[in-house]
């Protein structure tokens, strides 16, 4: 992974001094060992802060969102001009659905795909190594270890199978699906059970499914912060966001059990389909609710309902519950055209 | 210093339930919350864990609460006030960082002049057992706004040194000193060995906060910045959800809302985030604070300028929730390291 991140970092300072590309987004290590912040350069001496660590965790296409599409916009602002990505295959998948969802034009983006050796639970890490006496983590060629944490009583080799993201081991397409280079030589995570999150659900009845997550919508506290980080909601302004003068609030700011269910129910309805599986949602809930099987729930029952569907695998795909087709086979049984 | 068997906790909770309805930190789904005790033997996972995700601050100051119901009829309007639940609070197992943010929201809602009445009407029968930090994250830098973890602290009742077998009871206010005489038959004083044991082991946690970020002068460094470039960096990571407020124990603004049916109706009281891109918005649409880094910046010198520059205190106790939460890595740890030229490692 080291070598990926120097050829990362070669070719997108060439981009830079080239003005082949305006910008270039990755990560960048923080003052913690498992902090790794989405990050732009804009010269060539930027990019030497640029990084791929086991942690970098965050999907980088909303900060795409923000560059091609500003919130206020300023009256002398600049058209955006073209960024490059550093993009795994959840990342990729995302760009795919912004380009389908009509947010980003292709010629803006310039994706410096690599093959994803997968990330770092920060739960499974404490386990091994106690964060605070940690300094940095480092990628490393060692036999037996992935990658290295840095402390002040010494080295800790990890393993990356052994603190892998729950998100990362049910990953299908650690490859970038989608990219204009492709940068190799990366380990990769590996396909996994796309729907192992739904196994624990199978053994319930509906009311303890119901109970179940009864419970889980209680803890949110509507933060927004799985829409805010989510890829495929990427709406102007979102049908939430309240107090619109020439809107009805069509969800109460009251935080009762019911306008947070609401808002799950609104959000998975909206995103299934469309979810490209980067499981951010689970990672970034402060109060721990599973999100991600919610949305693997959809993704399974689509397949089943329509066809075999795995969102932001081309920009040209049609999002299931956004195609109607005279020949669905729904139609066909109830006679009607 | 009282000690207390540990397996003889549920009597100290029984005698503390006298005094109001206890709540105590309890694991949910990898995720302590402080919860009613529901009166049977207590689970000590939660009070144990390095401190609870959501602080206790909705205990006194409600997510959502009811301020008023009405019926407007053609004729008349009837107003019917919200009432706060009449029982206080016993918020136990409260850390030091915590009790000291309830200190603070009094400093905002107990005004003089101005009392937050259903504020005030919480506060004033709580009763805080505060928890001295055993073992604290890699986030936490309370010490920073001298908050002792360890304690004992001012800032609640009675606090509370976990040594395992045994808790020791220390009493930090009149009230607590009063509930703690009542405890004779299940309590015993404290050696001098057990007293010597204690300070050791208070000291090793305070030790054991890493993080120290400068903090004098900051509020003054602050008013000339701005339009400082540091703001950039942290809007462009910014996402704008509302973790980083709605975890906060200091963070207290809130909104007014309202729903309407027919002729009758309901107005709440509901906590805001300043990240929200409609906080400030206005009827009509205008929006004095319309970019993320017109709001983040807002936050920041909020908790590390404003505030201190009004009531004297930096407006932040170091818990550290809006870094471990944070799904950008924003860092205000490192923002004020940053701000002051000085370096982490150090």
């Amino acid at each position: 992974m080291k070598d990926t991140v120097q050829q990362l970092r070669r070719r997108s300072k060439e981009l830079l001094q080239e003005g082949e590309v305006d910008r270039v987004l990755g990560w960048r290590a923080g003052r913690l060992a498992w902090q790794s912040a989405p990050a732009v350069a804009e010269s060539p001496e930027e990019v030497d802060r640029l990084q791929v660590g086991p942690f970098s965790a965050s999907n980088l296409t909303k900060y795409l969102i923000d560059i091609v599409r500003p919130e206020h916009p300023a009256p002398d602002e600049q058209p955006p001009g073209r960024t490059a990505v550093w993009a795994r295959g959840c990342d990729a998948r995302a760009i795919n659905r912004l380009i389908t969802d009509g947010v980003l034009d292709p010629a803006q983006v310039l994706v410096l795909g690599f093959s994803c050796p997968g990330f770092a639970d920060r739960g499974r890490v404490a386990d091994s190594v106690d964060l605070k006496s940690a300094d940095s983590c480092q990628w490393t060629a060692d036999e037996g270890a992935d990658f290295v944490v840095r402390t002040a009583d010494g080295d800790v080799q990890l393993s990356m199978g052994d603190v892998l993201a729950d998100r990362c081991a049910s990953c299908t397409h650690p490859e970038p699906v989608r990219c204009d280079e492709e940068f190799t030589g990366a380990t990769s995570a590996g396909a996994g059970d796309r729907f192992a999150a739904l196994a624990e659900f199978e053994e319930m009845d509906q009311q303890e499914r119901y109970e179940y997550w009864r419970r889980q919508f209680d803890r949110c506290i509507r933060c927004y912060a799985c829409r805010n980080v989510c890829p495929a909601c990427n709406c102007v302004e979102c049908v939430f966001d309240g107090d619109l003068p020439d809107r009805p609030d069509w969800l109460g700011k009251a935080t009762d059990l019911s306008d947070k269910q609401m808002y799950h129910i609104t959000r998975a309805f909206h995103v299934a389909g469309r979810c490209i599986e980067c499981g951010e949602c689970e990672r970034i809930c402060p109060v721990n609710i599973p999100l991600r099987a919610i949305m693997q729930r959809t993704a399974a029952d689509i397949e089943e309902l329509f066809s075999e569907h795995q969102a932001g695998l081309s920009p040209e795909e049609t999002p299931p519950l956004q195609s109607y087709r005279l020949d669905d086979p729904e139609v066909k049984e109830e006679g009607s055209t | 210093m009282k000690l207390l068997r540990t397996e003889d906790l549920k009597r100290l909770l029984v005698r503390l339930a006298d005094e109001g309805r206890v709540y105590l930190p309890r694991m949910e789904d990898e995720t302590v919350l402080f919860r009613p005790w529901d009166g049977g033997e207590p689970s000590l996972e939660g009070v144990r864990s390095k401190n609870a995700t959501l602080p206790p601050k909705d205990l006194l100051f409600p997510q959502t609460e009811e301020v008023f119901r009405f019926v407007a009829n053609a004729a008349d309007l009837e107003i019917t006030p919200g009432e706060p639940d009449d029982v206080p609070p016993v918020i136990f197992g409260i850390r030091p960082c915590d009790a000291r943010s309830i200190a603070m929201l009094d400093t905002v809602f107990l005004d003089e002049q101005f009392p937050e009445t259903f504020y005030a009407d919480r506060r004033e029968g709580a009763l805080l057992i505060t928890w001295g930090c055993t073992e604290v994250r890699d986030t936490c830098f309370c010490s920073t706004f001298d908050v002792d973890p360890a304690g004992p602290v001012e800032d609640g009742d009675i606090h509370v040194t976990d040594l395992g077998e045994e808790l020791a009871l220390e009493a930090t206010s009149d009230r607590g000193a009063a509930i703690v005489s009542d405890l004779d038959d299940i309590v015993h004083e404290a050696d001098a060995e057990t007293g010597r044991r204690i300070e050791k082991l208070r000291e090793e946690v305070r030790e054991s906060i890493v993080a120290q970020p400068p903090v004098e002068g900051l509020a003054e460094t602050l008013a000339g910045m701005y339009e400082d470039p540091v703001w950039e960096d942290l809007a462009f990571r910014c996402i704008g959800c509302g973790t980083c407020a709605y975890l906060c124990p200091t963070c207290h603004c809130y909104d007014l809302d309202g729903e309407t049916r027919g002729t009758e109706g309901v107005r709440f009281r509901c906590w805001d985030s300043c990240m929200f891109s409609d906080f400030t918005r206005m009827a009509g649409g205008e929006n004095p604070r319309p970019t993320k880094l017109q709001r983040i910046r807002n936050r920041f010198l909020h908790k590390l300028q404003y505030f201190a520059q009004k009531h004297g205190v930096y407006g932040c106790v170091g818990c550290g929730r809006c870094i471990d939460h944070c799904p950008a890595c924003v860092d205000i740890a490192d923002f004020i390291y940053a701000v002051k030229g000085a370096d982490s490692n150090e």
